[in-house]
């Protein structure tokens, strides 16, 4: 039996927002195994997180951004990418306005070691200005997360 | 009533559907999508399924009982049963409604 489908289904899964995760991503991921994965079971899990992201219930006590503002309160601090606190994790590094987990960090250089995308016409040029302008934002972490877990599944294709 | 409904937001479809599962016993996630294919011919996806049981539960609706390894079972509240009660005539109605009106397009 072809796993990919499954394997891409639960990557999806990382876009939606850490407290939605701690609360129903096992759940789905047992779900995913029973449940015949197609194309729209994907964009239905795209759709969900999007409509999760906007949810209230699933915000972050503190905001993104205020949160890294306040640097006084480092005992707060969280990966930016995957939401885990300082204390779940074995090192937390902080950048302008962001931090990031050794366990993220970990996938960034699996992405980052695998094959390119074939349509890249010129890794040059596109890869480093999405580097830059990814950091920051919330909107460029979504975009940066969700660059990493779909179109790594689809390579292995 | 309709500011209730809209609270649910786009699920709102996906949670009457869910209600009526659990109203013959408690489902996890998995069971509920079969069921409801069996019900109503409807196959809902995790995303959606996952996104009503969400708002479900926070409303008190339905509530998750100890999983069984991974898959958590939902059992339909009281207060999820009088809202099933609250919202089926009302569909009964648009069903009946429809029919009506079709029926009046054949003759």
């Amino acid at each position: 039996m072809n796993r990919l489908p499954v394997l891409l289904a639960w990557r999806l899964l990382r876009l939606y927002p850490p407290r939605w995760r701690d609360r129903y991503e096992l759940e789905v991921r047992a779900v995913l195994e029973d449940h015949p994965v197609r194309l729209i079971t994907l964009a239905d899990l795209i759709a969900g997180a999007i409509d999760a992201r906007f949810d209230p219930a699933y915000q972050p006590e503190e905001g993104l951004m205020s949160g890294s503002k306040r640097q006084g309160g480092r005992n707060d601090a969280h990966c930016s990418f995957c939401g885990k606190r300082k204390d779940q994790v074995r090192k937390l590094v902080a950048g302008p306005g962001v931090y990031i987990c050794d366990s993220c960090i970990e996938l960034c250089n699996e992405v980052l070691a695998g094959p390119d995308r074939p349509d890249d016409q010129s890794p040059a040029d596109t890869s480093q200005t999405s580097r830059q302008e990814s950091r920051g934002s919330p909107r460029s972490w979504l975009r940066n997360i969700f660059r990493s877990a779909v179109p790594e599944a689809i390579w292995e294709t | 009533m309709p500011r209730r409904r809209s609270e649910l937001g786009r699920f709102s479809d996906p949670s009457v559907l869910i209600l009526a599962s659990l109203a013959s016993g408690p489902r996890h996630g998995y069971a509920m999508i079969l069921d409801i294919e069996e019900f109503s011919g409807t196959r809902l996806e995790p995303g959606t399924l996952y996104g009503a049981i969400g708002r479900l539960e926070r409303r008190g609706w339905i509530a998750p009982l100890q999983a069984q390894e991974r898959r958590r079972p939902y059992v339909l509240t009281a207060s999820g049963a009088a809202a099933l009660r609250e919202q089926l005539p009302a569909l009964q109605r648009v069903a009946s409604t429809g029919m009506e009106r079709l029926r009046a397009i054949r003759s």
